[in-house]
This record gives structure tokens, C-alpha cells and sequence, in this order.
């Protein structure tokens, strides 16, 4: 019989084309060499038994499994997320995440635990930092409404848009531009935590998952948008601080909040107001998409920030980190907010043309902004963070006041 | 006999996320999309709806009431706001 363990013991890392750092590739090794003893003895146990012409069937033992005591049934809508969770087994999510391993919530695994290896980025082991209490109706909603940017859209009536006059032609490529810009960052900030919220969360990974995907097919359907219409005009400095500071918040729930309650919130403030900006059919089909899509990713922040305020074991300090942190995102928000990238084109289109942006159009604009502020502040209240008094948002667009 | 409806009703500030559609249970299937709203707003059928609430506490708006509570009213808060702009969109051109 060969011996796995010597073999496990000689075993060289296969060399590759693709060029590696040294240095990274040198920690890898040693990580596994590290951990070679119970990984080498698994591989051992398991040739063995292969050699041997043996089965282990150990798998079939179901003690310590709700095998068959749990059975579940499909609702009219098929198998949701909700119908499996209905046992207390598979539905129930731990406050703490009870290890950093990848075996599922509900399986046979605690006896493995000392065999398997942990995941050191699974950082996130307090549910309350990610949960919302609707994630799982938000993932079966995503999933159930996914849409093809390619074929979704009436692109054949893109014509509609090249006859546009000049003016509202570079708008409507300018909004496109901007959007474009912002899009990525809402699979960015997700794609940034996913890999540190261990597997007993996965509604919420999933759910993550969506988002990232959504925001994938938003930035297609803006850069088709605006290359079909002209081409890609003038990146925004101004948003892109309010982008880094989604990117850089110092926690996941803090990232929601300035990412989906605050700047998703405000891009589904103007998706939803997409009737009134979007000069042609086209235009207001892909609002009508997309919105419907952000305001599930507005809908998981807003129920995140208020679980985790709801659970903290010290709400009155929770919320006033919260408020330290909303001080710097609504300052940011406002170098966005006044970015000529961004309110000019809206005047422009919202006015019918640039002869009237400076009056109509702005005019316009000064009422978009009154209700981008007034729906912040309602998701605030929502979450238990009464920003009235501390918000330094203008409430009114510094041109009407 | 037949069944009496439901009393639960979504006002016009929902946002169109649909957590509460699939919160509803499956057989009940009570709250839908309103055709032709460009909002996705939802909706719920109180003639399928069973009273059960699950949707109430799901919604990031607060836009599910019980009418038997507080009595039809419409929606308060920012979301009403865009009246404020549809209703200046459909004069703008009119000056």
C-alpha cells in the first residue's frame, strides 16, 4: 500500500505559468504546511479507504440531524427561502455565529470542527451587524425579478434618442455618465463585507449577492445608454468622495447606512422621479427598471440599520457613532448633491431644454432636492435616528432658498 | 358562507421593494404590482388578505396599516413628495 502520508509529506505545490509575487505565493505555502497535519491525515484516512475497497457510509448516520423530522413543502410560489426556514433547524440564525468554517447552518458539522480549517476573514460574527429582518423576502423578490439590459429595454427605439436635440441629448448622456459612476460601488461595498459574514448568515450573503448583481446589470444598461446616445461624458470629483466614504466606513452597518440609505436612497429619489427627467420612452423604461431594483437594496438598509439599532446592547452610544458617522456622509453627500455633473443636466431635462435651466429647470431641481432630503430623513426615522435636528443637509436647494 | 376581507391596505409612499409580497403567504397571494404605476407600487387584495400581518413589520417605509386601526388615510412623509413634482411636471409647459 502506498503511503499517502509520505506522499502528503513530498508533496510539491504544481508549478504554474501564471506568475505569483514570490512572497505571496511563499505565505501560501507555508499556511498549508501549517495546517498539512490534518488536511495530510484526511487525505491519508480517505486513500486508505479507497484502497482498501471500502465505503465509509458514515454519512447515512443522521443523529444529531433534523433528517426527516423537518419536513418541509413548497408554497404556491415553489420552495421559497421562507418555506425551508420554517423548522427552527435550518430557519433558526444564531446572534453569534458559532464558528469560521463553510458547512451550512442545519448540517451535521459540529463534529467536524476541529478537521476543518478556519476562515480568518469571517470577521463578522454578531448577526445584528448585517441582518435585516426582511432579507429573505428581499432575495426571493430579486430573484423573481431579474431583468436582461440587452433585450429588456426598447433599444430598437434608440433613434428616439439620436433625434433628441443637442442640449438635452448631452444631458441625458451626462446623467447616464453619472450613474455609471456611482452604480460600481454598490457591488463594491457589498462585494467588500460578503467575504467576511461567515456561512450561518447566508440570506444575507445572498441577498449581497443580488445587489452586486443588480448593480452589475445598472451599469451596463447606463454605459449602453449613454454610448448608444452620443458617449460617455464627464466623470463627477464631488461623488467620488461620497464613494470612498461607502467604500472606507469604518463597519459594515455604518457602509449601509451612508450605501443604501443614504446615496442608493437618494439614486431611487431620482429613478423614481425618472418620469419626469427622461426625454424619451426609452429613457423612462430603464427608471422603471432600475428603480424597482434599488429600492430593494434601499429596503435591506433601511431594516439593517434599524435591527442593529434595535439589538445593540447600547443603543444611546450605537446611535451616536451613528450620528458622528452621518455627520461626515451628509457633508459628503452634499459636495454630490451640488456637483455640476449632476444638477445641471437634471435642470436641463427637467426644464426642456437649456434655455430654461437657469429658471424652470432649476426650478425643477429645487423640488427633486426637497423630496431627497424630506425621503432621507424619513428612512432615518425609520430606523430609530432622528436626523431633524442634526442633519446638515440643506432642506431646501441652496438656489431656492 | 363567504370570507370576510381583510383590512390591511399599502398607501401611496411604498417604494416598490417587495418584501412584502413575498412575506404574504403563498396560498393567500394577497398583495400584487399595480399595473401601469411607473412607481412598482404594491398593492393588497382584501379580498384574499387574512389579516396575518406578517407583511407589517418587513416594509422599510412603514406604508402597511391596518385600516381597522387608523381609518383609510393617505401616506404622510417624504415619499408623498413626489406629487409635489409630478404635479409641477405636468404644468411646466404651460407657462
Amino acid at each position: 500500500m502506498a503511503n499517502l502520508g509520505r506522499g502528503v509529506t513530498d508533496l510539491k505545490l504544481t508549478p504554474s505559468d501564471i506568475p505569483l509575487a514570490g512572497d505571496d505565493l511563499a505565505r501560501f505555502e507555508t499556511s498549508f504546511e501549517h495546517t498539512k497535519e490534518v488536511w495530510g491525515e484526511l487525505l491519508e484516512e480517505n486513500g486508505n479507504r479507497l484502497q482498501k475497497g471500502n465505503l465509509s457510509l458514515h454519512w447515512m448516520n443522521t443523529e444529531g440531524s433534523a433528517w426527516n423530522k423537518s419536513r418541509v413543502k413548497p408554497s404556491s410560489r415553489g420552495l421559497t427561502l421562507m418555506d425551508i426556514n420554517r423548522p427552527d433547524v435550518y430557519g433558526t440564525v444564531p446572534k453569534i455565529a458559532p464558528h469560521r468554517k463553510f458547512a451550512s447552518r442545519g448540517s451535521i458539522r459540529d463534529q467536524y470542527l476541529n478537521r476543518m480549517p478556519d476562515v480568518s476573514d469571517y470577521t463578522i460574527m454578531d448577526r445584528d451587524e448585517v441582518w435585516a429582518d426582511n432579507v429573505e423576502t428581499l432575495y426571493e423578490e430579486a430573484v423573481a425579478r431579474q431583468w436582461k439590459a440587452t433585450t429588456d429595454v426598447p433599444w430598437d427605439e434608440y433613434e428616439d434618442i439620436v433625434k433628441l436635440p443637442e442640449d438635452i441629448r448631452l444631458a441625458s448622456a451626462q446623467v447616464a455618465t453619472f450613474l455609471t459612476e456611482v452604480e460600481f460601488v454598490a457591488a463594491d461595498m457589498p462585494a467588500k463585507w460578503l467575504y467576511h459574514i461567515p456561512q450561518d448568515f447566508l440570506e444575507v450573503k445572498m441577498f449581497m449577492v443580488t445587489q452586486m448583481m443588480d448593480e452589475a446589470r445598472h451599469q451596463e444598461v447606463f454605459r449602453k445608454r449613454a454610448i448608444i446616445g452620443g458617449g460617455l461624458l464627464h466623470a463627477s470629483p464631488g461623488f467620488e468622495w461620497a464613494l470612498k466614504v461607502i467604500l472606507e466606513a469604518p463597519n459594515h452597518t455604518m457602509g449601509s447606512f451612508m450605501l443604501n440609505l443614504l446615496a442608493e436612497g437618494m439614486v431611487l429619489t431620482i429613478f423614481r422621479s425618472g418620469e419626469m427627467i427622461a426625454p424619451t420612452q426609452l429613457d423612462k423604461e430603464i427608471f422603471r427598471l432600475t428603480l424597482q431594483d434599488e429600492a430593494r437594496h434601499v429596503s435591506y438598509g433601511v431594516m439593517q440599520v434599524k435591527n442593529y439599532l434595535d439589538k445593540h446592547p447600547d443603543r444611546a452610544a450605537a446611535t451616536e457613532e451613528l450620528h458622528r458617522f452621518a455627520d461626515i456622509a451628509e457633508q459628503v453627500m452634499l459636495t454630490t448633491l451640488t456637483e455640476p455633473t449632476v444638477i445641471e443636466p437634471l435642470a436641463v431635462l427637467l426644464g426642456g431644454g437649456i434655455k430654461y435651466a437657469e429658471t424652470k429647470g432649476l426650478d425643477g431641481v429645487a423640488k427633486l432636492w426637497d423630496m431627497l432630503i424630506s425621503e432621507y430623513l424619513q428612512r432615518c426615522d425609520r430606523v430609530g435616528l432622528d436626523r431633524h435636528a442634526r442633519c446638515t443637509l440643506p432642506r431646501t436647494a441652496p438656489w431656492a432658498a | 358562507m363567504a370570507r370576510k376581507s381583510g383590512h390591511f391596505y399599502i398607501d401611496e409612499t411604498c417604494i416598490a421593494c417587495g418584501a412584502c409580497d413575498h412575506a404574504c403567504p403563498g396560498k393567500v397571494d394577497a398583495i400584487y404590482r399595480v399595473e401601469g404605476d411607473f412607481l412598482g407600487r404594491l398593492a393588497i387584495r382584501i379580498e384574499d388578505c387574512i389579516d396575518c400581518a406578517i407583511c407589517v413589520p418587513l416594509c422599510p417605509v412603514d406604508c402597511i396599516h391596518d385600516g381597522r386601526a387608523e381609518g383609510v388615510v393617505e401616506g404622510a412623509g417624504g415619499y408623498t413628495k413626489i406629487k409635489a413634482l409630478q404635479a409641477w411636471a405636468d404644468n411646466r409647459n404651460k407657462d
